[in-house]
């Protein structure tokens, strides 16, 4: 690693003795920057299969994160992808089944969904998009 | 904040979260199923700085606030930028009114 840079370590370490875990930021490693983050949301009914695409306009594939909840579940963001089947989750809730999965290529972002609440229910995901490669 | 929107409905189908957005996220698209990717359109809300303030430190602060009509609601969906779904878009005026 270069001896020159930019360093911030935490609190109560010194940034020139203190090791590289104890560093809040240092130009010597790679950063896991987001480029895009945001939500969408779609109404619908149990059996609907709900397909989310973000074209996100980089130049590779990306390192992504997608987080979802339902109205019927609003309290708590559950990460995806996610597979319940028909069983209930570890809260009791059977909010989504089925089959719920993320595919990311260069070109888009794409969350599909299957509602399985009885009723009318929506779901929102949150995506984050990072600056980082697969 | 660009806010995608169904053109038929007025409903707000998803966002890019953030407060001065480059041509990059100027270019990305937004499809959801069972809505034609002809009728999706946006609203880019971009921020504008408006002054500076300093700080009892003495570090200057940059202030920036929506450059937008609707600069409230804005101000509200920074905090809680899922709050958008609780508006719809009137599709003559595309403002944001409340569901």
């Amino acid at each position: 690693m270069a001896d020159y840079g930019l360093k911030i370590s935490q609190d109560g370490y010194s940034i020139t003795t203190s090791d590289p875990r104890n560093l809040v930021f240092s130009s010597g490693f790679n950063t896991l920057g987001i480029a895009l983050q945001g939500s969408s949301n779609q109404t619908g009914t149990s059996g609907d299969v709900k397909t989310f695409t973000i074209a996100h306009g980089l130049s590779f594939t990306p390192y992504v994160m997608v987080f979802f909840n339902t109205s019927k579940y609003s309290s708590y963001w559950k990460s995806l992808p996610n597979a319940i089947g028909t069983t209930s989750d570890f809260l009791g809730n059977k909010d989504v089944s089925f089959y719920s999965d993320i595919r990311v290529d260069s070109t888009n972002l794409v969350v599909r969904i299957t509602l399985n609440n009885g009723a009318s229910d929506t779901v929102t995901i949150k995506y984050y998009i990072f600056n980082v490669s697969v | 904040m660009i806010i995608f929107y169904n053109t038929q409905t007025g409903g707000i189908v998803g966002t890019i979260e953030g407060r001065v957005h480059d041509v990059a996220h100027l270019n990305v698209g937004m499809t959801v199923s069972g809505v034609d990717p002809d009728h999706i359109d946006k609203i880019v809300c971009q921020w504008k700085k408006t002054g500076e303030e300093e700080l009892p430190d003495g570090t200057i602060a940059a202030i920036f606030e929506p450059d937008h009509p609707q600069k409230d609601i804005f101000l509200g969906l920074d905090k809680h930028p899922t709050d958008v779904y609780n508006f719809k878009v009137k599709l003559d005026t595309r403002e944001l009114v409340p569901k």
